[in-house]
């Protein structure tokens, strides 16, 4: 389920390549190792188009989203 | 010690006794071979006795996961399998994408070693520390698809690399698949996966990827992504994919075929086939496609593959006249697990041969139409063993045992046939590893500035030489062909070429164009520092790739390859006849046509370049004792 804050995050799963940058990135900064599992977002990539999910434990500080080069995360207008 | 990128972890197991085992990595091995094919290499040396049978118990698969997968350094998630092929009799490697890398490496392994039978089907499953043989007698008899489906049903989002009915069916050219898309094992994978009963290994993990130096490595991971970000074809690239430099349409024109030509683009791609594009774990220019055809009697059927330009390549097939033929024909391949580059060449000797009255339909069942149905029918025959298609199964080398008469009208290298055709390519360095590479006719290690792209200005190679990681010492080697007019001396270059791979191959690296060209042996070395905490000079690390190089040479001299099996075939030197037109063996920028002799000068100038024996192509005691590896022959 999205959290609070990352309903400011719109979806766009239909341009998700399953690249999981967003989870390396994610895990990295809160974990300090690449350990896409422990991510606050998760990506179920074997799917088309893959299942995108946030965990409650998201922070929104919307690292995923400057590193999602496919525009499958895109920060709503007016939403920092 | 702390493990950075690295796991330290070998898992083995061996099938006949069921036994599972886990082995931490040798720094100092590391040191000496770096990374997947590097450790491959290694691991291969040790374990894979001289004159052992392909399909044999005593054979055996290694795949290697190198240091940087798992990361996310951009493009890292290949794969390297090493074991001896059957197609070819050599020991080889070979590379794939997806996601298995990536999910080996956080299930905690660098390597994974599989040696012995089974002696009911099984399928690998490594989760974690959770490793298990499982029964795979009801996905025995399914094809790829189906198998990767059903253990994804299973597991979730795993890596899969699993064969079909042709590697079950032990047909000696079979492959497996990762991820029902990327192929792995050109050779006999496949063949060497049903022999031991392994019809599947399914890998998935949780554990994580330590990093040595987080802050340098973010530094260097921003820059380049930065590069990345800005580099002006990445939304072309990702929209097209390989299809945007692909020479297909042009050879295609070139033989006449003009409405198979005006087939073999962006329009019938982006409108007619395309369904989803997706990308391999790290990667910010994906390009792997999710195929559909949309009309007529295959609607509705899909296809993963690492580029459109797989089916699109089946138009070279005088069979092949639609593009829903081609990624029909493409899709029943892939399924089954057998080479595509094979089947149309097999299908064209056998249709040359029943013209000439040497091949009969009662011989081999069937009359062979240059047709769709005909095409259809022998990845049938083959893949199921059905009469002539038990011959056909047995690859080149028994072919070639049966008509022995044309041999010399085959184009097969050590029992594999040419990818790249040099007559309508020219020769570049990927044209020309097809002869010297210890597997046979391959050319994914030959790529250097030369690829798709003749007649390139010279001056343009300079800085690739720079960013290969190159010794300015060998730049005036490179730029002294036989004859003036060749510019380049493609036999020299192809020793660096490979060396190049090597490199990028034992980081876990991506060596297509659009990602291999933010890459150089100074970015490689950095990321791979601050990755490990290994404190490596670039110049380490191109004498690393050298060494694994020449390791694997090596290992097919006790196989007992030399100069003898680099060969030129002898229909390069013929022209290529379309129509009116004809197409002359050239060298890369078209001014001389490649004689024979020229041809074994520049073989000549690839073993000098290497430090080997120009008589025989083999590795000299010195460049051996040179590179610490005179305990292997
Ligand atoms: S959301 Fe973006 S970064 Fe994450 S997997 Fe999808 S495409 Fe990659
Ligand atoms: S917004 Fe930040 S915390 Fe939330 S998933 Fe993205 S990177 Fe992780
Ligand atoms: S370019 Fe293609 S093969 Fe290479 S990493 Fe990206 S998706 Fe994988």
């Amino acid at each position: 389920m999205p959290g609070e804050d990352t309903s400011k995050i719109i979806l766009h799963e239909e341009n998700c390549t399953g690249c999981r940058i967003c989870q390396f990135i994610c895990s990295f900064t809160y974990f300090k190792k690449f350990i896409p599992e422990k991510a606050h977002i998760q990506v179920v990539t074997h799917k088309i188009p893959p299942v995108i999910s946030f965990r409650d434990s998201c922070t929104h500080c919307l690292k995923c989203v400057n590193h999602c080069l496919y525009g499958a995360l895109e920060l709503m207008e007016g939403g920092q | 010690m702390d493990w950075n990128g690295y796991t330290g972890n070998i898992l083995t197991i061996n099938l006949t006794s069921g036994k599972i085992s886990v082995e931490k990595e040798n720094v100092a091995d590391l040191r000496t071979f770096i990374g997947g094919i590097g450790m491959n290499c290694k691991l291969a040396a040790d374990l894979i006795k001289p004159k052992t049978d392909p399909l044999s118990p005593e054979n055996v698969i290694i795949i290697g996961a190198g240091p940087l997968i798992g990361t996310i350094t951009p493009g890292s998630s290949r794969i390297i399998g090493i074991s001896k092929f059957p197609a070819t009799g050599a020991i080889a490697n070979s590379c794939g994408s997806m996601s298995f890398g990536y999910h080996l490496k956080q299930a905690g392994f660098d390597h994974v070693v599989i040696t012995g039978k089974a002696d009911h089907p099984v399928y690998l499953k490594i989760y974690d520390d959770d490793i298990e043989l499982c029964s795979a007698e009801k996905l025995w008899g399914r094809d790829i698809n189906q198998t990767t489906d059903s253990l994804r049903a299973q597991y979730g989002d795993c890596g899969v690399i699993a064969i079909g009915q042709a590697g079950e069916n032990l047909v000696l050219f079979s492959l497996a698949l990762v991820d029902k898309t990327s192929t792995f094992g050109r050779g006999g994978l496949g063949a060497i996966m049903g022999f031991k009963n392994l019809k599947a290994i399914v890998t998935k993990g949780t554990k994580g990827i330590d990093i040595a130096n987080p802050t340098e490595f973010m530094k260097l991971y921003e820059k380049l992504l930065e590069r990345i970000r800005n580099y002006k074809h990445r939304d072309n690239w990702i929209k097209l994919g390989m299809l945007r430099n692909t020479p297909l349409a042009a050879m295609l024109g070139a033989r006449g075929e003009r409405k198979k030509a005006k087939q073999c683009n962006e329009r019938t791609y982006l409108k007619k086939l395309k369904k989803y594009r997706f990308a391999c774990p790290s990667c910010p220019i994906g390009d792997k496609d999710l195929l559909e055809i949309k009309e007529g009697e295959y609607s509705g059927l899909t296809n993963y593959t690492s580029s459109v330009i797989n089916p699109f390549s089946l138009f070279l097939s005088k069979n092949i006249n639609t593009y829903n033929e081609a990624v029909k024909a493409f899709d029943e391949m892939s399924r089954y697990g057998l080479d595509s580059i094979t089947v149309p060449a097999l299908i064209d000797f056998c249709s040359e041969l029943y013209n000439r009255g040497i091949l009969t339909q009662e011989m081999s069942g069937i009359e062979w139409k240059r047709d769709f149905n005909t095409f259809i029918k022998v990845i049938e025959m083959i893949t199921k063993r059905e009469g002539f298609g038990n011959l056909l199964a047995d690859g080149w080398k028994r072919i070639l045992e049966v008509y022995e008469d044309f041999e010399k009208d085959m184009v097969v290298i050590k029992g594999l046939e040419q990818v790249f055709d040099p007559r309508m390519l020219r020769l570049g360095t990927m044209e020309f590893e097809q002869v010297v590479n210890p597997k046979g006719a391959h050319v994914a290690s030959g790529g250097s500035p030369t690829y798709l792209s003749p007649g390139r200005p010279l001056d343009m190679f300079t800085p690739h030489f720079y960013r290969m990681g190159i010794p300015e010492s060998a730049f005036k080697r490179i730029f002294s062909p036989p004859r003036k007019e060749m510019g380049i001396n493609v036999g020299r270059l192809t020793r660096y070429a490979e060396d190049w791979y090597t490199v990028l191959t034992s980081q876990g690296l991506c060596a297509r164009a659009q990602m291999n060209r933010f890459w150089g042996l100074e970015s490689v070395t950095a990321f791979y520092n601050a990755v490990t905490g290994f404190d490596l000079q670039p110049a380490d690390l191109r004498l690393a790739a050298e060494r694994t190089w020449n390791l694997l040479k090596i290992l097919n001299v006790r196989e007992g390859f030399s100069r003898k099996d680099d060969k030129f075939p002898a229909q390069w030197f013929k022209p290529m006849q379309f129509g009116e037109m004809k197409l002359n063996f050239q060298d890369f920028y078209g001014g001389i046509q490649i004689t024979p002799e020229i041809a074994t000068q520049l073989l000549d100038d690839y073993y000098d370049e290497r430090g080997w024996d120009i008589q025989t192509g083999i590795p000299t005691s010195q460049k051996l004792k040179e590179l610490g590896l005179e305990k292997y022959l």
